[in-house]
């Protein structure tokens, strides 16, 4: 079995699919996008009829000459009424948080993906997943560590990949990317008759934290920084 | 006729026979009394004894309106010549329910153990309800429409989501028959049993289960679907 998933619950989604896969059964799995409906379907149902519900027409010529069939993106479907289930097996995808029960009606089998955030396992597999995907892709070896409150789960698997893609990057930006970096940001935003002052903060504040956090106390830190400790209450103050 | 074996002639009797002693502790069930105490609890059986029990030592007869579940009845005779025991007989009403099933392409030969297995799979997925499954697995296959088999099994499973326990039990039915379309069927008897249940599905259910051509009964803690055997 090739399931990107520890979660004790999607497994069980899939093994009660695949235990009704040679039943004339319709089952439907729905849930927020991006939570891995289609990979886990994909997992049985790979060499079966797959269409969408964007286009009715040919779910139809799915269902009249198919026994085999995956209809994605169900909610699509304009007219729910036309659609007819026989001898088949039918597995619906569908990304609506929720099911009227026009829809409920019609399926044998109802399973609702849970999200990311329900999904505290799956979360650090698929973390650890992308983390070694994106640091083989920008040619990283050192050890990355991934701070929880970076990870954006707010659309499942597609917002995870891109954070963790993020946070690989910018954990290894070298001064020159850095200068960069702040060259492109400075050319879109040099608006207004305090530049100066207001973009200063994008290197001091960075520059303030990452110092009280490494040395803990303002005094040993001013005097580290090389600056009165007035001068730093001052700005901590400021930005905080 | 050298020898009369009584007993076996009371146990293959189509109509019920329960024996009680004075703390309705039963003393003798045949088989149609086994399948009668299926629909009807032990208490309201004892009760209908005594309430039908002649004045003196004998036997009455009464005429009387009478249905657990599908069985109806129109007499009970109750009997006893002793303070030990009371013998209570109940005279089944000729089969009134018939169906007339509908041939269609949908309905194919189905493993109701394998049906019923995959349903409670699904049904155990988000939830910890202690299922003890009693089930007969020679039961044949029965022609019926898969996906509103199990749609009715999903219905019927989702009344007790908030249940601690759940018995189920499916086995073959042992003297008792359906009529489809005026052919007598053999009948699987698939029976949920809890200490309480939600309704909502109910009218559903019922709906289901007639398209299906099975006689559904729900009752305040426990449901129980009578499905032809058609093979």
């Amino acid at each position: 079995m090739h399931i990107i998933s520890r979660s004790a619950f999607v497994n069980k989604i899939y093994q009660s699919l695949q235990s009704t896969k040679e039943l004339y059964v319709s089952s439907i799995l729905y849930g927020d996008e991006y939570t891995g409906k289609k990979s886990l379907v994909k997992e049985l149902y790979s060499s079966s009829t797959w269409v969408s519900g964007e286009d009715l027409e040919q779910v139809q010529n799915a269902l009249a000459n198919h026994s085999q069939i995956v209809i994605t993106d169900f909610e699509k479907i304009s007219n729910i009424d036309t659609v007819t289930f026989g001898n088949s097996n039918i597995v619906a995808i569908s990304n609506r948080k929720e099911l009227d029960s026009r829809i409920e009606d019609k399926f044998a089998f109802i399973y609702r993906m849970p999200p990311l955030t329900e999904r505290d396992d799956d979360t650090k597999l698929y973390t650890d997943h992308f983390t070694n995907e994106a640091k083989e892709l920008f040619n990283i070896n050192a050890d990355i560590e991934i701070k929880k409150e970076y990870l954006d789960l707010s659309k499942n698997i597609k917002s995870l990949k891109s954070s963790i893609y993020k946070s690989v990057l910018l954990q290894n930006l070298s001064s020159d990317d850095i200068c960069h970096t702040l060259y492109s940001y400075f050319i879109k935003n040099y608006n207004g008759a305090n530049v100066y002052k207001d973009q200063l903060e994008l290197f001091e504040k960075p520059l303030i934290d990452a110092g009280l956090e490494l040395y803990k106390s303002q005094l040993k830190l001013s005097e580290v920084l090389g600056i009165n400790r007035n001068t730093l209450r001052k700005k901590i103050n400021e930005y905080s | 006729m050298n020898t009369l074996d009584t007993k076996f002639l009371l146990d293959i009797d189509t109509n019920p026979l329960i024996v009680f002693n004075s703390s309705s502790k039963i003393l003798y069930i045949n088989d149609s009394a086994e399948i009668l105490m299926g629909h009807a609890s032990k208490k309201d059986i004892f009760n209908l004894a005594l309430n039908y029990a002649p004045k003196e030592y004998g036997a009455k007869t009464s005429k009387i309106e009478l249905a657990y579940g599908h069985l109806n009845f129109y007499a009970v005779n109750v009997g006893y010549k002793s303070d030990e025991w009371i013998a209570l007989r109940l005279y089944y009403r000729p089969l009134s329910k018939k169906y007339t099933k509908t041939k269609n392409k949908d309905q194919v030969p189905t493993d109701i153990n394998k049906m019923l297995s995959v349903a409670i799979h699904q049904f155990t997925i988000d939830r910890d309800v202690d299922i003890k499954l009693f089930t007969d697995t020679e039961i044949p296959e029965t022609i019926l429409n898969q996906n509103n088999f199990l749609k009715l099994l999903r219905k019927s499973l989702s009344l007790f989501k908030v249940n601690k326990f759940l018995d189920i039990t499916l086995k073959l039915s042992i003297g008792d028959h359906i009529l489809v379309d005026n052919t007598p069927r053999k009948i699987i008897v698939l029976k949920f049993q809890s200490n309480g249940r939600y309704c909502n599905e109910d009218r559903d259910i019922d709906d289901l289960a007639n398209e299906l051509c099975i006689i559904p009964n729900l009752q305040e803690s426990n449901i129980t679907f009578e499905i032809p055997l058609i093979n």
